[in-house]
């Protein structure tokens, strides 16, 4: 199969991916659905045509994830998705066995800047190696290094007030 | 999945590829060697082949060139003028709400420009940008605003009456942010305005500078 040749086409042919990943990001099918359809009424009203990378699964991955974690940047709609999707099975990386649930990438998304959650949900969501998510980011490997130090000190961070209370 | 994969997984873009028949002979063939050895991520790529049904795309989505820059410069007197009379014209039509006050869909903000698009929902089609509601209409508000971490909310006003149906929210702004979705109900006009600010903004002051409004009315 070829590549998609506009936004439509492309919705047709990765918005089934897409929801599947929005909706590890944040446990809601209707939030999923949202975001991806919000996604391709962007792309069509700037007539993204067929070899704009744009329309490629792994950009239109970034652009997800980013929506997601807008999403999650907010309290309430953080304090919706928690209530209404608890018991819904969290994103659980096959790397380590990590739980990365709704919850936990909200109070990251608190105190991360945008592009070290977007590493983390790269790595810890979408099960991405180093090197694909340098790719796909464009940064060096030492960024991506770095900047999953900061992740992993705020993971620590809060593991530790979880145990503190 | 309770396991985790016991070599290095494959990345769920990629088996989403691999599921799609994208990827090249080679990275295919040793994607199925490792699924062929790996429970793990075998489960996630049938998860990859399920199907799933997606809301509707609107019909149309005409591109949006700006209507003032399709203008030669030296008819902005008299579409100023014909827009003065329109708005004279369209004046309070003796529901109260009062049209002609309202920012429009798309304003300048903070060096960049602050929107709303609204994408109505109504038995399975969607329309980008609708004029008209029905009772029980659900619509989309996306929203765009200058790069930038900012407060947005959403207020609807209908009947004199101010709602907010959807929670204020801060957000790293981009094109097109999907703020969230709400239904219109009755049969009188509508008013959807997104406010911005860098603070959270107050839920007692009627939208003016810092807010981006569309303006819908009952289907006939």
């Amino acid at each position: 199969m070829g590549p998609a040749s506009d936004a439509a086409s492309a919705y047709e042919r990765y918005g089934p991916a897409l929801v599947r990943k929005a909706r590890r990001m944040l446990g809601s099918d209707d939030d999923a659905r949202d975001i991806v359809q919000g996604l391709f009424v962007d792309l069509m009203q700037k007539h993204v045509r067929g070899g704009d990378r744009a329309l490629e699964l792994p950009y239109l991955y970034r652009a997800v994830t980013n929506r997601c974690l807008n999403l999650l940047r907010d309290s309430r709609n953080r304090q919706r998705l928690l209530e209404d999707h608890a018991p819904e099975q969290p994103a659980r990386s096959r790397l380590d066995d990590r739980v990365i649930g709704v919850d936990l990438l909200a109070r990251l998304a608190e105190r991360l800047d945008a592009r070290s959650l977007e590493i983390l949900v790269c790595l810890y969501v979408d099960d991405m190696t180093q090197e694909e998510t340098a790719t796909l980011l464009e940064v060096s490997r030492r960024t991506i290094g770095k900047r999953l130090g900061r992740a992993r000190a705020a993971l620590a961070a809060i593991a530790g007030e979880e145990d503190a209370s | 999945m309770s396991a985790g994969c016991a070599g290095t997984p494959v990345s769920w873009p990629r088996l989403e590829q691999h599921a799609l028949g994208e990827l090249p002979a080679a990275d295919a063939r040793a994607v199925d060697q490792h699924l062929a050895d790996c429970p793990t991520c075998r489960a996630c790529f049938d998860e990859a082949r399920e199907t799933i049904a997606l809301p509707p795309l609107p019909q149309t989505a005409a591109p949006r060139t700006p209507w003032w820059r399709t203008w030669p410069t030296w008819t902005g007197a008299a579409v100023a003028a014909a827009a003065l009379l329109l708005v004279i014209v369209l004046r309070p039509d003796g529901s109260g709400h009062r049209a002609g006050a309202l920012p429009g869909p798309r304003v300048a903000y903070k060096g960049g420009e602050l929107a709303i698009d609204l994408v109505r929902e109504r038995g399975g089609d969607a329309s980008l940008d609708p004029t008209r509601y029905r009772d029980g209409d659900r619509f989309a508000a996306l929203v765009t605003c200058p790069p930038g971490d900012r407060w947005i909310d959403v207020v609807v006003t209908q009947d004199g009456r101010r709602d907010f149906p959807i929670a204020a929210a801060r957000v790293a702004c981009v094109n097109r942010i999907d703020a969230g979705a709400f239904r219109l109900t009755g049969d009188t006009p509508a008013s959807v305005c997104v406010i911005a600010g860098d603070e959270r903004p107050p839920r007692n002051a009627l939208p003016g500078d810092g807010a981006a409004c569309a303006l819908i009315w009952p289907a006939r």
